[in-house]
Order: C-alpha cells, then structure tokens, then sequence
C-alpha cells in the first residue's frame, strides 16, 4: 500500500541552509505552523498549531542531518479526520539550490475511517464534486 | 466490538479481480453481474462471488431491475479518501508556497 501525497520544490539555499529552513522552529513558523515546537530527535515530540484553530501532534522518526527528516503526525482533535501519517522531508542538492521534496502517506486509513461512516469527509467530498473514484483502489492495494 | 473494517476493507481490495470490479463500476453506471463478466476474463459466477465480498466490504450495492440485479459502486468510502488525499495535497502546496517565499525562492530553469 502505497498511496502518498508528494511535492517538491527547489530553494536557492545550500543544503546545511535548507535543512535549518525545514527543522528549525524559527523558520517553520514562517511557512509550515503559527506555533511549533520540535526536538529534533528520534523519538522526539513535534507540537504544531494554527492560528485559525486545530493543531498536529506527533513523533520525530529519523533525522539525518541536512538530507532527511520524517516525522508521524496527527490532528488533535478527535473527529474523522484524525488519521495518522508520516512525513518525510528530503533535501538533495540540485543546480541552483537544494529540491525539497515531501511525500506524506499513510492513508490507507482513510478509506478505513470513511468506512466507518464518516460524514464529515463524505460531506466534503461532495462538496468537491468528487463523484468518481478514479483508480483510488489499485494506488490503495498496490 | 463491530468486525474490524481494515481488515474488511483490504482483504475487499486485495484482489486484482475485485479491483478490476471497482474500476469497472466507477464508470459510474449500474451493471450487471453478467455485463461485467463480458468485460473480465472470469465467469460470471466468479463475478458474482467477488460483488458479494465488495458489497460485505460496503464498497458496492446492489439494486433489482426487473429479474436483473445490478451494482453500483457505494459513492462514499472510496471518492471520500480521493478528496481527502487531494486536500492534504493542497495544504502542502500552499506551505511550500509559503516556504518559498520565505527561502526567496526562484522557480530553477525548465
């Protein structure tokens, strides 16, 4: 089961300057949470949380300085939605800088919990007027 | 304790033929155990027996039309995990949207 979400961007910063971008509380409160708390270690807490509400609570797995961080999270509030996964955040160098590259997966889950009868993913759904269901099946079994 | 729906689900979705149901059927439309059967190397009463185990798993259902009964895929459980998968996608597009911003990132050349 393979099913993950990747994106991936280059930034005009050497490696060791990318990878303070991506851990470093400072910076992620610019880009990925208005509250962040980490410690960068294996097995360490990561505490994150928005201005607008909700937050993300979890665990670092690896940290390999400068080339790979990944980490398991979840959303706080208990609801439908409060699937874990894991986020890994790999840098590597490239002409011009260093490609950040995020793959989130672990949801598997999902289909698991919109079994269970969750209505509030359905409503959602529906409201994206996502009425097919593509080849979600195979990317969920394979 | 209700039945563990993981393992309910995936063993549903484990089979290549089922999964070739689903696909199938998420054309959207209604059919028979017998029109899919003409679209799948397996007989119709192979059909038929995975239709049961996908409806058992929730991600079919079945409807009578006349003496033919006809499935259709369940729209929640899978089109819910595409959206969802699809919203965590555009969160992310708009944190490295951030985070390129504040890196003062330029798109490298094509």
């Amino acid at each position: 089961m393979s099913e993950s979400v990747t994106r991936e961007i280059v930034l005009p910063l050497e490696r060791d300057e990318a990878w303070r971008v991506v851990t470093e509380p400072g910076h992620l409160r610019e880009w990925l949470a208005d509250d962040v708390e980490i410690d960068l270690v294996e097995g360490g807490r990561i505490e994150l949380g928005w201005d607008g509400g909700g937050g993300r609570t979890g665990t670092v797995e690896t940290v390999e300085e400068s080339e790979r961080l990944v980490f398991r999270w979840r959303p706080d509030d208990p609801g439908p939605l409060d699937i874990e996964t894991t986020v890994e955040i790999g840098l590597d160098d490239v002409e011009g800088g260093t490609r950040v590259t995020v793959v989130e997966t672990g949801f598997e889950a999902l289909a698991t919990e919109a079994m269970a009868g969750c209505s509030a993913i359905s409503d959602w759904a529906w409201d994206m007027r996502l009425g097919t269901c593509g080849d979600l099946p195979l990317m969920l079994a394979a | 304790m209700s039945p563990d729906p993981v393992g309910t689900t995936f063993a549903a979705l484990a089979d290549p033929t089922r999964r070739h149901v689903i696909r199938v059927l998420s054309a959207g439309e209604a059919v028979s155990a017998t029109q899919l059967a003409r679209e799948l190397p397996i007989s119709r009463q192979a059909v038929t027996k995975h239709l049961t185990a996908l409806a058992e798993a929730g991600l079919v259902e079945s409807s009578r039309h006349g003496r033919e009964t006809r499935y259709r895929l369940t729209p929640g459980p899978l089109t819910d995990a595409a959206a969802w998968i699809d919203h965590v996608g555009a969160d992310w597009d708009s944190r490295l949207g951030r985070l390129k911003r504040h890196a003062g990132t330029r798109r490298p050349s094509p």
